[in-house]
């Protein structure tokens, strides 16, 4: 295939502000997927994945709202455990993701997404295993738009990238480089994600875990926006962290107030209370 | 029943002697399998040709896509959110050989970037390292034609 490189000629008239502030935002492409951020980050050393995969994730929660973030975080947790070479662990989630698409009535449609996801971790096929897990998380948000629910699209994604800041965090806090912590600088990202939630339906954006989620998106988004060439500090890392943390640990969170026995990874989701 | 898209928009272009609306009509704005046109559909099929050269190269390809409608009145841009230590490939295809598209690659200042291109019949790619983490923009203009479906994907590594 003929390439030619392109020195930017000085012809090409830079963007006007106007240009920039005009430019359209596709969720699909607009926001990067936890594979594409984690491929960065694998590459300023040698992470330890082990060390950021989670525990058993409380899978009870009912609000679909709710469901739907625990769901993109859930699909975060898969590409960890593809970084980590981890099948069983990329089997359990992805049977887990199953479950959670259920709960949001789209599990139909993403049978057969599960069912490669464990044939590829039995193969250990890890780069069709991160084609796939973005697939399901799309195949997801695709059903979701078809049955009228496109306010729970961006929460899947957005519980994703709550993920995996927490994972970036914790990786830069057990060994910090200032490489690692650059990736961390995502604008972009979280003013989308700022401006998509105070775009939800009032029933939606004003519900209590949703309150709580808007009020750290608003504090991350300040962190990250920083200018280009800014050095994150290991302190700064770290602020950033127990905030994505405090989300993630929230979204996971049963809320009601005598919770039955819990679901978690390990049971059979199929005598789900 | 489906109405080919470029007639319909040209039809109303000329009507109202205005040019189409920003990005949210031009373009998907969820871009993963919506109920595209055959245009999009057909545009999108060679921009995955083009790009499964680079796949040979160790590129992973994002599920999403972009697409929409480009009018040779009125370029079209995208923000997108990239990572410094990887490499990306974006590939802009119409439905046929005769739209002459051109890609480029802008920071978030608006300032052009270096890259690699590579064009074909209906077809152009952009390929660069990002110089570092953050917002970047994306220029789609057609030379040839009036009108053309197109579809953008991209590749990283």
């Amino acid at each position: 295939m003929p390439l030619l490189p392109l020195a930017a000629d000085p012809a090409i008239v830079p963007l006007t502000a106007e240009e920039r502030t005009s430019a359209a935002r596709v969720e699909a492409v607009t926001i990067p997927s936890p594979g594409e951020f984690f491929a960065a980050v694998s590459k300023t050393g040698r992470p330890d994945w082990a060390a950021v995969t989670r525990c058993p994730v409380n899978l009870s929660a009912s609000a679909r709202p709710q469901i739907a973030m625990n769901l993109g975080a859930m699909v975060a947790d898969g590409y960890v455990a593809v970084e980590n070479q981890d099948g069983q662990t990329v089997k359990n989630i992805g049977r887990d993701i199953m479950t959670l698409a259920k709960k949001l009535n789209v599990g139909e449609s993403v049978i057969a997404r599960g069912n490669s996801i464990a044939d590829f971790a039995e193969n250990n096929d890890w780069n069709a295993l991160k084609e796939e897990l973005e697939a399901t998380q799309n195949e997801v948000k695709l059903t979701l738009i078809e049955q009228k629910d496109e306010d729970l699209v961006v929460l899947v994604s957005l519980g994703a990238w709550l993920r995996g800041l927490e994972v970036a965090t914790n990786l830069t806090a057990k060994s910090y480089s200032e490489q690692t912590a650059a990736l961390l600088r995502q604008p972009g990202v979280a003013d989308y994600y700022v401006h998509a939630a105070g775009e939800l339906p009032e029933r939606v954006r004003d519900d209590p875990l949703m309150r709580s989620i808007r009020q750290r998106l608003a504090a991350i988004h300040s962190a990250v926006s920083q200018p280009v060439g800014h050095v994150f500090s290991a302190a700064q890392v770290e602020s950033i962290g127990k905030i994505a943390a405090a989300a993630v640990r929230e979204i996971c969170e049963d809320p009601s107030p005598s919770p039955p026995a819990k679901q978690t990874r390990g049971d059979n989701p199929e005598s789900a209370p | 029943m489906r109405i080919a898209l470029p007639m319909l928009l040209a039809a109303a272009v000329a009507l109202l002697g205005e040019e189409p609306p920003g990005p949210s009509v031009a373009s998907n704005g969820h871009g993963f399998g919506s109920r595209d046109s055959d245009e999009v559909v057909q545009a999108r099929a060679r921009a995955l040709d083009v790009a499964g050269a680079f796949a040979n190269d160790g590129y992973k390809l994002r599920d999403g896509y972009w697409s929409g409608l480009v009018t040779d009145k009125k370029p079209l841009f995208l923000e997108v959110s990239l990572f410094h230590g990887n490499q990306y490939w974006f590939t802009a295809a119409a439905a046929s050989d005769n739209a002459a598209l051109s890609l480029l690659a802008f920071d978030e200042e608006g300032i052009p970037l270096d890259g690699n291109i590579f064009r074909d019949e209906g077809v152009v790619a952009f390929g660069f390292e990002p110089p570092a983490s953050g917002r970047y923009y994306l220029r789609l203009d057609l030379a040839g034609g009036n009108v053309a479906a197109f579809c953008l994907i991209y590749s990283y590594k």
